[in-house]
């Protein structure tokens, strides 16, 4: 079980799911927003016999955010791998964290990436 | 009794063979698919000994012919216990003292003897569609048993078209007649009547009700009184309409001027011009009926649910079951020409006028249910033993393994950990074995909850996308769930632990939560499976939100009971689970020294001589048992599933985790052990060994017996 935490802000953040962990902060002047994203592989469901992957946000500034999250993974259908796209819209409050999204089915050995960008409203 | 009976219809006709050897032969024949025109439908095919020798499920009104797309005008019968159905007769003297039609084989009592209703499907064109029974014997000549029927019939009966298919049937009808087969009287009604058991309160309610004349009534057909020192066949054989719906799945429906009108027609000739016999059925009789999913000569109904609400409802909700007519009336009795409405019997429960009460209340309905079921062949009561599960604990495994799921899976109809600890903490109520539905809805409280809450914006693949998920349940590939029978049921009633306060209450009491040595809990696994993989697995269909059914597979089942004060564990496990993707195989080998002997107990094979055999049980394993958290040597035991502990099989020991079962208060709330062991980076990690003191130290959380399904009490 690999977990993922990525410390960013500004305008965007990709990762790479499989990458080394990454931390950075971007001073407030030089973006729109202050927020860092955490992502990470997960069993859910009773026993814990599902894999979901989870993006968090947290919001690190004083005004309410508007996040597009964009999400890029791997699943096996019919033994063949293929990959799925998904993209999601979150509107996070000051000082707080949500989960931008869960998502089930993908093949987490073959990893996923993502991208956070948010602009203050 | 039953030997005579035995030996004297089956020597009619014969000349050579000896009866059991002719049963043997009739065996043979009556499962094998070459005497079919398809050459895939034997005898068998239909009447499954799977299910009492009656329809497997789905398969109430088959298809036959020799391309097997023939559909059938009725339902499967059941074969069994007609082996002293009388010959049928006009003038039938009931117990009652009525003189009416009674007797005979098949739904419409064409056939006098079992020979001749051997006869019947092996020509039928919707059925094994021979065109003659010359073309049967040809087919009989070429068998792998044909030495065996020139023994029987001598050397030369194939040269003899007629007597060899009258043989044939013979043997078929001797078949028919081994009492082990086709009347084994060995339901847990018959162990009651022996004197073996008590039946349970909800069961004799069900007993009560089925014989009062103002309720259910049915015993007023369905007789239950022993006759000439047998058990009760619950069928007097005799006819009756009750007005049955009409049944739009069975093809000849389609045409709106064809009417099965039994007694009196089409497919029975000699009453055609007696229309007071329209519509009448004989009565069958109702053991083995809760393994049906075919209800009524038309198949109509699915459930004994369905059935009894029927009777229930019939004369005070006729919308529910009738079609309607243009003006969009309802059509009542509408497998019946119009006219024929006095010949439906108005005998309650079938007596009501509408905007009066039903006889039956739903719990009524339950208890009949409760009741019906008591009548499957096969019981086994549930064993309990502690020097059978601590000395021979393999042999034990399996013997609790059949007597909970052979031949009706008990624990389905035993409360779920949802029923019994209720989301509001309330009293569950007496006990209640429930009745699955055919199509199981995925919000039944069966099933594990998958936390909507916990995973908010749940999207999963589907169709190459993701989509929301609206339902966490029905998007988890597998399906989990936790049963428990009566006496823990009961025990957890008594002692208010269906929730928290009552738990709390029951540990400082001072009195030691400990369950009764009865008490047997369940937890079964499921994973979707494909329609090709049907016949390897016990199956469920789960009905989604959307209205599409999904087919499920029982992949593993963990089996525990309160014989030791330390429990006895077993688990086992489809034996196809470690080629399932996902799955991380089997990473400790299987100890089945029951199945496989001592030198080899990871054999990878079901024991013989159980049951098993033929039966998709053949396809699970015990994968081994616990008995004490760890071996002489002081070494930790484990034990793993590979489905239920996955991710987690090296450190799984069922003993160790389920002795953290515990409750404590802190502040006022409610605190337990966590499941897991916490303390390292791994995703999963269980407890092995002997408990630790300090899980339980200064008295901060207190024992609930090895109970984790207690930790989901409000």
């Amino acid at each position: 079980m690999r977990s993922l935490l990525i410390l960013w802000s500004c305008l965007s953040v990709a990762c790479l799911a499989d990458e080394a962990p990454i931390k950075n902060v971007s001073p407030a002047a030089q973006s729109d927003a202050r927020f860092t994203t955490d992502a990470k592989w997960e069993t859910a469901g009773y026993n814990n016999d599902e894999i979901v992957y989870t993006i968090l946000v947290t919001s690190h500034d004083a005004r309410i955010i508007r996040c597009t999250t964009s999400l890029q993974g791997s699943y096996y259908e019919n033994g063949q791998k293929q990959t799925v796209s998904d993209r999601q819209l979150s509107t996070v409050f000051p000082d707080q964290q949500v989960q931008v999204g869960n998502w089930m089915g993908m093949d987490q050995q073959s990893g996923a990436t993502y991208s956070v960008h948010c602009h203050a409203i | 009794m039953f030997v005579i009976a035995y030996v004297t219809l089956t020597c009619v006709g014969v000349n050579n063979a000896h009866s059991a050897d002719l049963g043997e032969l009739g065996r043979k024949i009556f499962f094998d698919p070459t005497l079919s025109a398809s050459g895939r439908m034997a005898c068998s095919t239909c009447h499954d000994p799977r299910y009492a020798y009656g329809p497997p499920p789905g398969k109430g009104i088959a298809m036959g012919g020799p391309h097997l797309d023939r559909g059938g005008t009725r339902a499967v019968p059941s074969l069994r216990y007609l082996h002293n159905a009388p010959p049928f007769s006009e003038k039938t003297r009931f117990a009652d003292g009525d003189v009416a039609p009674g007797g005979g084989f098949t739904w419409d009592g064409r056939a006098g003897t079992l020979k001749e209703q051997a006869r019947i499907p092996l020509l039928a064109a919707n059925e094994m569609a021979n065109r003659s029974p010359a073309d049967v014997v040809k087919k009989l000549e070429k068998s792998y048993y044909a030495a065996e029927f020139r023994q029987a019939f001598g050397a030369d009966i194939f040269k003899h078209r007629d007597r060899a298919f009258d043989g044939a049937l013979a043997a078929l009808g001797a078949f028919q007649q081994i009492p082990k087969e086709f009347y084994p009287f060995n339901s847990k009604y018959d162990a009651f009547l022996r004197g073996e058991l008590e039946l349970t309160e909800q069961e004799e309610r069900g007993v009560a009700l089925f014989k009062d004349p103002a309720k259910g009534n049915c015993a007023s057909c369905h007789v239950v009184l022993s006759k000439r020192g047998q058990p009760p066949l619950f069928t007097d054989f005799d006819f009756l309409n009750v007005g049955v719906p009409r049944n739009p799945r069975i093809a000849a429906n389609a045409d709106p001027k064809y009417y099965d009108l039994g007694l009196c027609g089409p497919t029975r000739r000699d009453f055609a011009s007696s229309r007071e016999y329209c519509g009448f059925f004989r009565a069958p009789t109702m053991r083995n009926v809760a393994r049906r999913d075919a209800f009524f000569h038309n198949g109509v109904f699915n459930s004994l649910r369905d059935v009894l609400n029927f009777y229930n409802d019939r004369d005070l909700h006729p919308e529910k079951f009738y079609s309607h007519n243009p003006d969009g009336s309802v059509r009542k009795f509408d497998d019946l020409p119009p006219g024929y409405a006095d010949n439906v019997d108005r005998d309650a429960p079938l007596d009501r006028v509408p905007g009066g009460t039903p006889a039956l209340t739903d719990a009524d309905i339950d208890d009949l249910i409760a009741f019906l079921k008591t009548l499957d062949d096969g019981y086994v009561a549930e064993p309990q033993s502690a020097a059978d599960a601590a000395q021979h604990s393999d042999e034990y495994a399996w013997k609790v393994f059949v007597a909970l799921n052979k031949p009706a899976v008990a624990w389905e109809s035993w409360p779920s950990a949802n029923d019994i600890f209720r989301s509001d903490g309330a009293d569950p109520g007496p006990w209640k074995s429930t009745q699955q539905p055919v199509a199981i809805p995925i919000g039944s409280s069966r099933f594990e909850a998958f936390s909507a809450r916990e995973l908010p914006n749940l999207h999963r693949v589907a169709n190459g996308k993701m989509v929301a998920v609206s339902d966490p349940l029905a998007s988890a590939t597998r399906l989990t769930e936790i049963h428990m029978n009566q006496t823990g049921y009961d025990y957890i009633r008594a002692r208010s632990l269906y929730n928290t306060a009552g738990q709390l209450r029951a540990v400082s009491s001072g009195e030691a939560v400990s369950f009764p040595a009865a008490t047997k809990e369940v937890k079964a696994k499921w994973r979707v499976i494909s329609e090709a993989e049907r016949g390897r697995y016990y199956t469920m269909t789960v009905k989604l939100a959307d209205g599409t059914e999904r087919l499920y597979g029982l992949t593993a089942l963990h089996l525990v009971t309160k014989d030791l004060p330390t429990w006895f564990w077993a688990t086992f496990e489809h034996v196809d689970n470690p080629q399932l993707p996902g799955n991380d195989g089997w990473q400790a080998p299987s100890r089945d020294t029951f199945a496989c002997g001592n030198a080899n107990p990871a054999c990878n094979r079901a024991p013989a001589g159980i049951g098993l055999e033929g039966t998709v049980w053949e396809n699970y394993r015990l994968r081994g048992t616990l008995t004490s958290f760890v071996d002489a040597a002081g070494r930790p035991n484990t034990l793993a599933n590979s489905e239920l502990e996955a991710g987690m099989q090296p450190t799984s020991s069922c003993i160790t985790c389920h002795s953290r079962a515990g409750i404590g208060a802190v502040a006022g709330q409610p605190v337990r052990l966590p499941i897991f062991d916490t303390s390292t980076a791994e995703a999963k990690r269980g407890f092995v060994g002997e408990p630790r003191q300090e899980w339980f130290a200064d008295g901060a959380i207190q024992s609930l017996d090895f109970i984790w399904s207690m930790a989901k009490a409000r």
